[in-house]
């Protein structure tokens, strides 16, 4: 990260929901609870969905009107959002290691935070490479027929970095 | 779905991930017991294309694990569902294996993908079926420590 260069954060046009106390709900807060779980879910599937080149899994997680800002471009619709993720296809391989991850409910809203490390491996004849980052994807979800989508994605670079690459132990 | 059929599929989902973590680190402390406790007997396992038939099978395979000085392996992305007494799971780990090449420290990991079916018997999920493909490996040399 540049020095002084303030840690990305949510947007502003975001408003952040207060969570309740999950135990004061009438429910003692299950649905809360089985609303994180499936919350956790739509992550995992637009995570895995590029790793696997599973472009229907990863399409799986957002709504039709969805909007994704990326590190370098702004797509908006699902099928702009779903033809910019190809580009993982040039890449030997992906890797998106999920890690510490927020999750809010607010009824039939939700703001995630997901902090995921990610590997992208280029292969040359001369070399191996692994472009190394710490992303953090800030997801605004909305439920939709009784499903969790992404509304708004934002992706930030926290930090990145190039390893020439041995393979051999 | 009623509070009771949430509760239960929360808590097996909770019971799974518990298993799959308890082999992670049954295998970092080479506790073979442990790492025993999360398959049935005739659990059928693929590590890497080779197939291994039966509990004391697979845990022969993980003790390989005593040839580094140390491992970690790190779980991350997981993926639950639950039918009934049967159920899938698909973790991400990422492991650091401490090796020694040419007289000096090193670092191998493996990007590893772990699909698993498990069944709940007695109360208890345990995997009966197992793939596990290593998606990528590097090899790190390791600076030395404060002190050197």
């Amino acid at each position: 990260m540049e020095q002084g260069r303030p840690r990305s954060a949510w947007p502003r046009w975001l408003v952040l929901a207060t969570p309740a106390d999950i135990g004061d709900k009438a429910d003692g807060g299950i649905q809360t609870l089985a609303d994180k779980a499936a919350v956790q879910e739509v992550v995992w599937r637009y995570l895995v969905g590029a790793d696997r080149r599973d472009f229907g899994l990863m399409a799986s997680s957002y709504a039709a009107d969805a909007t994704v800002n990326f590190p370098s471009v702004t797509c908006e619709g699902l099928d702009a959002i779903i033809d910019h993720c190809r580009g993982v296809e040039r890449l030997a391989g992906t890797w998106h290691l999920v890690g510490t991850q927020a999750i809010d409910i607010h009824e039939d809203s939700a703001t995630v935070e997901t902090y995921s490390t990610v590997w992208y491996r280029s292969v040359s004849t001369e070399r191996t490479v692994d472009l190394i980052k710490g992303l953090r994807y800030l997801d605004t979800m909305v439920r939709k027929e009784g499903r969790w989508l992404i509304q708004h994605q934002v992706i930030t670079e926290d930090w990145g970095r190039t390893d020439l690459v041995s393979t051999t132990g | 779905m009623t509070d009771s059929s949430r509760v239960r599929a929360l808590a097996d989902r909770a019971a799974i991930q518990d298993v799959v973590a308890r082999y992670f680190t049954g295998l970092d402390r080479q506790d073979f017991d442990r790492v025993a406790s999360c398959f049935t007997s005739d659990v059928v396992a693929e590590y890497r294309g080779r197939v291994l038939e039966g509990v004391d099978a697979l845990v022969d395979i993980t003790r390989g694990v005593r040839r580094y000085a140390v491992t970690t392996h790190f779980m991350g992305n997981y993926l639950v569902e639950v039918r009934g007494d049967t159920a899938t799971a698909e973790t991400y780990a990422t492991d650091h294996l401490r090796i020694m090449q040419s007289g000096e420290e090193a670092d191998m990991s493996h990007g590893l993908r772990y699909y698993d079916e498990l069944v709940r018997k007695d109360g208890q999920w345990l995997i009966s079926r197992r793939a596990m493909t290593s998606e990528w490996s590097r090899v790190d040399p390791v600076a030395p420590g404060p002190g050197g």
